[in-house]
């Protein structure tokens, strides 16, 4: 998201706040993706995420009294899209945890069965890569995060980010090479 | 397939996958109690509705991704000891007391160290207390002269011989070895380990290795260093510099920060003739002939993964920062010849400007814009120009440049900014790429290396071999277009 992408999300934030629910529509449509590339790592599982997403957007409607516009956004409904996700995988009655990293990297099943989509590359991302080269592939190609975004979203240094960046997309290089995967 | 190409497809399914429209979150919100009061209240206040936009659908496609195992296969020699209760008191005045202990031997080495005023400890002040502790003291004294340079409460002395790499759950570098057998704890700089280290992970690493490997030796060796990158060249460097002589302080300088090390002379390879620079490099061609592959060999590929990848890494931030910089200059300059920004005066009207410093107050007001934003003013490219300027490590500026410290044009502010990433990334790449990418002596060291130790490699190749700069620098480089 570039400095105007973010000048205007504060702006429909700020209508939000002063009650102009249209602006609701608009903040989703700038962010969906980088919520959902967010929130599907977490939960590895596409209807869950979908789900997940979508109440994300009602969370910020109904918190947005607490938005302090000083802050960044992004951040704000990311923060919301991850304490949702984590009661979502709570609420699976899995092994409970309150870190998020934790949460990210932990070896639950990815359910990633649906009928109507075909994304074979995201797929075949989510079968070989770590949970987090998947989380910062996810955000930076279907995300649309700067590195540096990702850095500061996921709290990790911008060179691990970028270096995990280019060991999965080696990883993955080298399985379509192989014909590792269908379309 | 190159790297943009995968980034691409991705991209593309993931428009596909997110193609979900807002009437869900509508639907969800007709549930809100919120709403639900404020549409009561205010009927005019309701969402609009839009038609649903029909999905095209794909095959679907069968992967037999129902279930992931996540293999983890722990691949390292490891000859261990162990670390329980270093402790170094934080006191700048106190005798420090250290005590190494290894649990599979029981063996403690015990030494105690003084601290001087400015926080750096001399090596002619580590007291030995027991046997164990003379091995110790002694191998800090054959390897280091002078003093460490860093702060006792920012490093941690463990007693190690190793090869082993222990990485935290956010993927930082916790601990590795350099081919000396020496360890390394990060405290600072990339990678560097999380303030609670020394709390929650090093308990860790020492419970891993005690229950992985109960029954080793201890042998000797340590100790803290502070930077990654430095590590593999300064170690090099060290065991020939009486041999080499001038030739490491021309093309590299001694550094404080890194305990008796070197970084590259960035003013020799700035000033040098080619045929400097390629003595220079015949000579540090000679220090690669004489690495000593059979010794502690994963650990030198893993010293030479970290010198490349922190280069690299600065090399793709400087990259970014160069272009936002370049997108915000111009926004504010519009398409005006970029060389003729240096002869600006004032990219405004004198009428819209309050006074000189009028954006200095705004620039100030963390997340107030609306005041500035009939400027464009590039608040967020300011900040990042600073951050990306200000990076101490890997060959940022150390020191403010003047120009930073007078900020009453933003658009030369911008500009200056922009150069001077211009500057460094030219440097970074000037220096990198004489040492090692377009080295062709380097290509050889690989090749004996995976000859001889197939198992280092990965289909024949190391990760850091050419497909991967290729493909990384035309990334790059189409990404700067």
């Amino acid at each position: 998201m570039d400095g105007l992408e973010l000048r205007k999300l504060k702006k429909d934030m700020i209508r939000l706040q002063e009650g102009d629910i249209n602006a609701l529509e608009s903040i989703y449509e700038s962010t969906r993706r980088g919520v959902f590339s967010f929130v599907l790592p977490i939960l590895r599982d596409y209807d869950k995420a979908e789900d997940t997403m979508q109440q994300t957007y009602v969370q910020i409607y109904e918190k947005i009294d607490q938005y302090d516009k000083s802050k960044n956004p992004q951040n704000w409904i990311l923060t919301i899209a991850k304490n949702l996700a984590l009661n979502e995988i709570n609420k699976d009655n899995r092994e409970l945890s309150t870190d998020f990293m934790d949460a990210v990297n932990g070896d639950r099943v990815f359910s990633f069965d649906r009928n109507e989509y075909d994304t074979p590359t995201i797929d075949l991302a989510n079968k070989i890569l770590t949970p987090s080269e998947f989380q910062i592939v996810m955000l930076f190609a279907v995300g649309e995060y700067k590195h540096r975004e990702i850095a500061e979203i996921l709290n990790l240094p911008l060179g691990t980010v970028t270096w995990k960046y280019s060991s999965a997309i080696n990883k993955l290089k080298k399985a379509l090479k192989e014909g590792n995967y269908e379309r | 397939m190159n790297d943009k190409e995968i980034k691409k497809l991705l991209n593309k399914e993931g428009k596909v996958m997110f193609s979900s429209s807002f009437d869900a979150v509508k639907n969800k919100l007709e549930n809100s109690p919120k709403y639900i009061n404020q549409k009561a209240s205010t009927p005019d206040v309701v969402l609009e509705k839009k038609p649903n936009k029909k999905i095209t659908l794909a095959t679907k496609l069968t992967l037999g991704l129902s279930s992931i195992a996540i293999a983890g296969i722990v691949c390292a020699v490891v000859i261990p000891v162990s670390m329980n209760n270093s402790k170094i008191a934080p006191s700048a005045e106190a005798l420090c007391d250290v005590d190494v202990s290894c649990p599979a031997t029981n063996e403690s080495a015990k030494f105690a160290f003084d601290v001087n005023e400015k926080g750096k400890v001399n090596l002619n002040s580590i007291y030995p207390k027991n046997e164990l502790g003379k091995k110790v003291v002694s191998g800090l004294k054959n390897h280091y002269t002078g003093t460490l340079p860093t702060a006792v409460d920012e490093f941690t002395i463990t007693v190690v011989k190793y090869v082993y790499t222990e990485v935290d759950v956010k993927g930082q570098n916790l601990i590795s070895q350099t081919e000396n057998g020496f360890c390394i704890i990060h405290t600072k700089g990339p990678g560097a380990a999380d303030s609670d280290f020394n709390t929650k992970y090093q308990q860790k690493i020492v419970d891993g290795l005690n229950q992985e490997l109960p029954n080793q030796k201890l042998t000797v060796n340590v100790l803290a260093d502070t930077q990654t990158y430095g590590t593999l060249i300064n170690d090099m460097l060290l065991a020939r510099k009486s041999e080499l002589g001038d030739f490491v302080n021309t093309l590299f300088v001694q550094d404080e920060n890194i305990i008796e090390g070197f970084e590259p002379n960035e003013q020799f390879l700035k000033d040098a003739s080619i045929d400097e620079i390629n003595d220079c490099l015949n000579k540090l061609q000679d220090i690669y002939n004489h690495i000593p592959f059979d010794k502690n060999l994963a650990s030198f590929k893993k010293d030479l993964e970290n010198f490349e990848y922190v280069f690299e890494n600065r090399r793709l931030e400087l990259f970014e920062g160069r272009a936002t910089l370049e997108t915000a200059a111009k926004k504010l300059w519009g398409n005006k010849p970029f060389d003729e920004f240096n002869k600006l005066k004032t990219p405004f009207d004198d009428n819209k400007i309050p006074s000189p410093f009028w954006w200095k107050n705004d620039f100030n007001k963390e997340g107030d814009l609306s005041s500035i934003a009939q400027y464009n003013f590039p608040y967020e490219q300011l900040k990042y120009a600073e951050y990306v300027l200000n990076s101490k490590e890997d060959g940022g500026i150390q020191e403010k440049d003047p120009w930073m410290e007078q900020i009453d044009n933003p658009v030369i502010y911008l500009m200056n900014a922009y150069n001077k990433c211009n500057e460094l990334i030219t440097r970074n790449q000037n220096f990198f790429a004489r040492v090692f990418d377009y080295m062709p002596h380097r290509k050889n060291i690989l090749k004996n290396i995976g000859d001889k130790y197939p198992s280092c490699l990965e289909n024949g190749k190391f990760w850091s071999d050419e497909d991967y700069w290729t493909d990384n620098i035309n990334y790059w480089n189409d990404y700067w277009k």
